[in-house]
């Protein structure tokens, strides 16, 4: 292509440009329209495949649900978990304004996990905090986002341009006026003045090279190359904690979490090779991260993640989260290897590093409004640094970003034309240079300097290595060369790399302590500094375009962290080592280009653009090609217009299975924004006798969710041929407190039935005479559940977990435990206190945890010493945890 | 510089018997922007290997056309 002039360029006006349509731009888009404000969306991407949540997500995080957690623990928790270094009024915000966020999204229709009664339900996952709040079915988050964006109200206010990438943050005295970049497609050059900006660009993701080598291969979505990072540096604003890198365990050579999130719940855990679980941190934290790299490296080593001890249909339905969501190629690259859940645990490795404000520290220095330094410049989401935020916080702080844009924009009439040039270089100076090293080849050179010199364990001498090979590699990247627009977007990004890598170099090597872990781990300066750094370290371009660095008071909390006394100081500058400029060389090169021609698919396609309503999609819904129909269905779940509940259930009873597969799965996504009308309930009722057990198990379990069926309904559907349906109707009668008639079913010739059967009456909350019967049954996952079952509603099986506790299987074993929980000392303690030398960790932990409420006995507190030495992490620390509660 | 063609086996193939001609719904939704339509057939086809193997491509296919290999070097 040839370099287009700066004079052709596309001139676009709005009150807020928000850059990048992941998690928190969608929301700050959103949000800003129902405030008002012309928006205008650039997205790299396409915004309904973008960012993070690209193909969704597998739960929530740090979601602080009244009745389940308190903001004052959950900003103390993030507090310690970043050793003290927080601004707790940017934490408190995701604290106090999750709960709302949660429900707001699920008025648009994102399905978050809740138990038979409609209550969330929270997890713990780690061993303090129950903030995990899991989604099940988040494979669709973005394409709920994106139906909103088309809602007509907001898009008459918000242009989104895809494809579209800003390189350069435009400033006129000191605030934020705009941005200029180009349309990677056609490769046209495009500037933005704008009233007010909001970076949502994401992590870093591809700073540190993965051990793959792939360069694409990353943790975070490759498409985040630190683009936010850098437009905020040369903007002048301050960036924080850049030196408190992101580093995940992960699935070895995949590259993706595992994810221990999802699997605990189920009964999954990492363990060493020898089959102990080793972690000892109580939270996620660079202090956990420290631990998992130290036991891969040590005798111990490798780790895994354990699932093959879990029952076939536990691990059917961890992988039906883990193959559909997040990273759903999970399941490809096991299979490929020949490895599968039930007879191989996961090999676990450590990832590359990468920046990310939204889950470590490193990221844009925000206040508590998503505010930047710069006036009229904002960062929200994985970009800014608020420690732990996640998803909830990207769309907390999209929300706050949104909200105090549209309050204060000031459109200009003018552009830097300055600043413009030097972008317009910035994009094309590659084309002048076509014969250029081409941007693989650079980017995999600087990327592994920096897992060389920059990656933990630290050094001052590797660190002025990396700076010495950064510098240099400006010069290679000048050189670089491209001839499509495709290229020059790949060539912009190794610039933000670079920029990124000097950073974080620089960071490090200023912070002289080591702090976070593994995150900021200094080999050459092992112990942390309170007393020094009990600081933010701040950066930012200084006006002769050095690197200057700060160091900010931490705050006075507002939840007081007993470990951490902040000072409150002033703000030290610490100064800066200058940086050198950049060159350039000459011209060529070709494009690529696309055709068209359509038969009705792409018609349907079209009519997608324009929110058809149910009428006009319905030629395609009865379309004689199953392929047309399933395309139709596709659509209705995209744009869900008036009408769509009676279309899907319509489908349900298509002749062909695929086209109600995709009804049924359409219709389970759908069932928070569905209104419950009693003609719905009357197409479910319809659909239970449906001759497909998938239809009829759908139709049940929407019933239930939607609260339109009735027992009989539920009932009925117990003695159903297919075992998907009898469980499902099981849940329904549990919703219903039917504990009679949940009894009855305590004879299903199926095992996961009465699994269902056994958890169902402890969940009712009424002591049931089946219990007892269940707890013999010849299944051993049917005796766990009854014996737990039990103990929950306050009617243990005494007699029968004390003998129990010999059982040859482990999971009764635990149940049996779980159950003398809820049984009088008397009972309990003797026969606990002999499995606390159990064979399985299970069946300690289970042991320790029941044993907590008695440590006023000597015996009970002398057994519990014992297992502070454990060699599971999981018992040891349980067993500590007792004893420091009961000595307070 | 000197400047070499060098064969690379890219993750995402397409089946071009079932893909639609004049469908584009791949090539917007890639993350990454790899794939492309083919000037010769019509069909869509990877033009760039960059894959983060995250699936858009293959789950929004009306046809199933669209197979995703875990690239090679991770396999």
């Amino acid at each position: 292509m040839e370099i287009p002039s700066i004079d052709d360029r596309l001139d676009l006006e709005c009150e807020v440009l928000v850059v990048g349509g992941g998690t928190a731009g969608t929301m700050a888009a959103i949000t800003a329209a129902e405030h008002g404000a012309r928006v205008l969306l650039l997205e790299k991407a396409h915004v309904r495949h973008s960012g993070a949540l690209a193909m969704g997500m597998d739960g929530v995080n740090n979601a602080v649900i009244p009745g389940k957690a308190t903001p004052e623990d959950y900003v103390a928790e993030i507090t310690r978990a970043n050793d003290g270094i927080v601004n707790q009024k940017t934490i408190y915000q995701t604290a106090t304004r999750g709960h709302a966020m949660v429900k707001r999204l699920e008025g648009y229709g994102v399905k978050f996990e809740k138990d038979e009664y409609g209550e969330y339900a929270v997890r713990r996952v780690h061993r303090s905090g129950s903030y995990v709040l899991p989604m099940p079915e988040g494979k669709d988050v973005k394409k709920v986002l994106y139906r909103v964006l088309r809602r007509r109200d907001i898009r008459s206010l918000v242009r989104i341009e895809n494809r579209f990438m800003p390189v350069r943050i435009l400033t006129q005295g000191g605030r934020a006026v705009g941005a200029a970049g180009f349309d990677t497609r056609s490769g046209r050059f495009v500037t933005v003045r704008a009233g007010a900006v909001i970076l949502a660009t994401g992590a870093c993701g591809r700073l540190g090279l993965p051990a793959s080598g792939y360069l694409y291969g990353t943790y975070e979505n490759p498409t985040n190359a630190g683009d936010g990072y850098a437009m905020a540096y040369h903007a002048g604003a301050e960036l924080s904690g850049i030196e408190c890198f992101q580093i995940n365990p992960l699935i070895k050579d995949y590259n993706g979490p595992a994810c221990a999130y999802v699997a605990n719940p189920f009964g999954g855990y990492q363990v060493n090779s020898r089959g102990e679980r080793f972690v000892d941190s109580d939270y996620w934290s660079g202090q956990m991260m420290s631990e998992v790299s130290r036991e891969i490296a040590s005798a111990r080593g490798p780790i895994y993640l354990k699932l093959s001890h879990l029952p076939d249909e536990t691990v059917s339905a961890v992988e039906g989260i883990l193959h559909s969501t997040e990273r759903p190629t999970r399941g490809t690259f096991h299979a490929g290897r020949g490895h599968d859940y039930r007879t191989h645990d996961v090999e676990m490795h450590i990832s590359e590093i990468g920046l990310c404000g939204g889950h470590s520290a490193s990221g844009v220095w925000v206040d508590e409004n998503g505010a930047t330094t710069v006036p009229g410049l904002y960062a929200a989401g994985d970009l800014a640094c608020v420690p732990h935020n996640y998803m909830i916080g990207a769309f907390v702080f999209g929300d706050l970003a949104g909200t105090h844009a549209a309050a204060r924009h000031a459109v200009p009439q003018t552009l830097p034309e300055d600043q413009i040039a030097a972008a317009h270089e910035l994009v094309y100076r590659p084309l002048r240079n076509p014969d250029g090293p081409p941007q693989p080849q650079v980017e995999y050179k600087l990327r592994r300097f920096v897992n060389d010199y920059v990656a933990p364990p630290k050094t001052g001498a590797k660190l002025e290595i990396a700076l010495e090979s950064f510098e240099r590699m400006r010069g290679e990247i000048a050189e670089m060369g491209a001839r499509t627009p495709h290229e020059l977007m790949r060539c912009a990004e190794v610039d933000f790399i670079r920029d990124c890598a000097e950073m974080a170099a620089r960071s490090s090597l200023t912070r002289t302590e080591s702090r976070w872990g593994l995150y900021h781990e200094r080999a050459d300066l092992p112990e942390r500094d309170d007393a020094d750094w009990l600081f933010h370290l701040n950066l930012r371009k200084r006006a002769d375009g050095a690197m200057e660095f700060l160091k900010r008071p931490v705050e006075p909390y507002l939840v007081p962290v007993a470990e951490f006394q902040p000072t409150g100081t002033e703000p030290v500058l610490l100064g800066a080592r200058t940086t050198a400029a950049v060159r350039r060389a000459s011209v060529g090169g070709a494009e690529r280009g696309s055709v068209g021609r359509s038969p009705r698919i792409l018609e349907l396609q079209r009519l997608a653009e324009d929110q058809p309503g149910v009428a006009q999609l319905a030629p395609y819904l009865s379309d004689e090609d199953p392929k047309i129909r399933r395309a139709a269905i596709a659509t209705l779940t995209e744009t869900v217009p008036e009408g769509t509940g009676a279309a899907l259930i319509a489908a349900l009873a298509d002749g062909h299975g695929t086209v109600r597969r995709a009804a049924a799965t359409g219709l389970r996504e759908l069932l928070e924004v569905l209104p419950a009308t009693p003609e719905l309930g009357g197409g479910l009722t319809e659909r239970v006798t449906s001759p497909d057990p998938v239809v009829r198990a759908t139709a049940v379990d929407a019933l239930r969710a939607l609260r339109l069926g009735g027992s009989e309904i539920f009932a009925g559907a117990v003695s159903d041929t297919d075992r998907r349906v009898r469980i499902e109707a099981i849940r329904g009668l549990v919703s219903l407190n039917e504990t009679a008639l949940v009894a009855a079913a305590a004879d299903d010739p199926a095992r996961e039935v009465r699994v269902w059967v056994a958890r169902g009456l402890g969940l009712v909350g009424r002591p049931s005479a089946a219990l007892a019967r269940l707890a013999e049954d010849p299944d051993p996952l049917v005796r766990a559940a009854a014996l737990e079952s039990s103990g929950a509603v306050a009617d243990p099986l005494e007699a029968q977990a004390v003998r129990a506790l010999k059982d040859p299987a482990w999971e009764v074993r635990v149940g049996a435990a779980r159950c003398l929980a809820a049984a009088t000392p008397e009972v309990a303690v003797g026969p606990l206190l002999t499995v606390l030398s159990d064979d399985n960790l299970d069946v300690r932990k289970a042991a320790v945890l029941a044993l907590a409420p008695w440590t006023s006995r000597p015996d009970v507190t002398r057994a519990l010493r014992a297992a502070g030495d454990d060699p599971d992490a999981d018992v040891r620390a349980y067993a500590r945890r007792s004893l420091a509660g009961s000595a307070r | 510089m000197a400047m070499i063609t060098q064969r690379v086996e890219v993750p995402v193939t397409i089946d071009e018997a079932l893909c639609i001609d004049g469908c584009t719904l791949c090539v917007d939704v890639c993350p990454l922007d790899s794939l492309a339509i083919s000037d010769e057939t019509g069909k869509a086809y990877m033009h760039v290997d960059e894959c983060w193997y995250c699936g858009p491509c293959a789950d929004r296919c009306p046809v199933d056309a669209v197979t995703i290999n875990i690239p090679y070097l991770l396999r």
